[in-house]
């Protein structure tokens, strides 16, 4: 005589299933917290970007461009600098350079801190040694990352202040030949 | 005879599952804290980069105001650069994290005559050693910070002559 095994055994308990969801949503909560921190971290990993990579290559560019410069000035803006009025030693957005040519003449340059089409640029204007007129476009864009840039000299050197999109600030010094 | 045997083997699938839970979660435990201790070597890295940056550009800003400054200002009575073994110490902001949080570091400068500067300039000089009464100084600039609970310290000396 074989008996059957007990109806019960076959499936599973209320309790056991209720188990099972818990330890399931628990498995499902961690992944997700797991999930978030790594969206944070990279959250944090890109709020550092201008300090990290923009700002140095920046100022990488500037320091090359302001030590073959044999002169500057400081304008609160591209205008300015362009007409060559108005120069400051603080609260500055171009810098006019002047460089020297082997052959006495001189190409000049501005670096304007400006917004266009509503977006805040750092451009380059180039006009060498044959042109008597500024170019109306920047040569190029040196960055479209900083919130504000400023040139300042009240300390005797030229002093550039780049603020990122986040708060973040760094200041180099440049100083001509 | 062989459903007791079933039973039995039931009774085993059941457990393998409670371990099979516990397995996934400590899996789960082990990942986090693995990605959690990544996370954090990776943004003390970054501050530590960025706080390289920073100060690098502290301390041009420092070389290039010795190099810069009038002689008088150096020598005078108010120098940023007092004559050795006095050091003057001043907290500086060398610039600001995301958030605006500024970061700052201590500057300690000082100024160093030459030896050969008349006595007058701090040096042991003579009228025959010296004869053209030529002052040399050397300034020197010290930058110290922290990052983490590291203190590191960058230094900047710029020889001046008159």
């Amino acid at each position: 005589m074989r008996r059957s095994a007990p109806r019960r055994s076959a499936g599973y308990s209320l309790i056991e299933m209720a188990l099972a969801m818990a330890l399931t949503l628990g498995i499902a909560a961690a992944i997700v917290a797991l999930l978030q921190q790594q969206v944070s971290f990279t959250r944090v990993l890109g709020r550092f970007h201008f300090l990290r990579e923009e700002a140095p290559q920046i100022n990488s560019l500037l320091a090359t461009l302001v030590n073959k410069a044999d002169s500057y000035r400081i304008y609160g803006s591209h205008a300015q600098a362009v007409a060559a009025t108005g120069a400051t030693t603080h609260d500055g957005r171009a810098l006019r350079l002047r460089f020297r040519n082997p052959d006495g003449t001189a190409s000049h340059a501005i670096v304007a801190f400006e917004t266009q089409d509503g977006q805040n640029r750092l451009n380059f204007y180039f006009r060498n040694e044959t042109q008597t007129t500024w170019p109306g476009t920047p040569s190029w864009t040196i960055s479209s990352v900083p919130t504000l840039v400023d040139f300042s000299n009240d300390t005797g050197i030229l002093l550039v202040a780049m603020t990122g999109p986040n708060g973040e600030q760094i200041t180099y010094a440049g100083n001509p030949q | 005879m062989r459903a007791p045997h079933r039973s039995h083997s039931r009774k085993r699938e059941r457990g393998s599952a409670l371990i099979e839970i516990s397995m996934s979660y400590a899996t789960l435990v082990i990942i986090s804290l693995l990605t959690l201790k990544a996370s954090l070597n990776a943004t003390a890295g970054q501050a530590w980069t960025v706080k390289q940056a920073m100060s690098d550009a502290y301390i041009t800003r420092e070389s290039a105001l010795a190099s810069r400054i009038p002689f008088e200002a150096i020598t005078g009575s108010s120098s940023l650069w007092p004559p050795h073994p006095s050091i003057s110490t001043s907290t500086v902001a060398i610039g600001r994290l995301p958030g605006g949080q500024v970061v700052n570091a201590t500057i300690h400068r000082t100024r160093i005559p030459d030896t050969n500067n008349l006595p007058a300039a701090g040096g042991t000089g003579t009228a025959v050693s010296n004869p053209t009464g030529s002052e040399a100084w050397k300034l020197q600039s010290i930058l110290a910070y922290q990052v983490g609970d590291r203190q590191y310290v960058k230094s900047r000396t710029i020889l001046r002559i008159r």
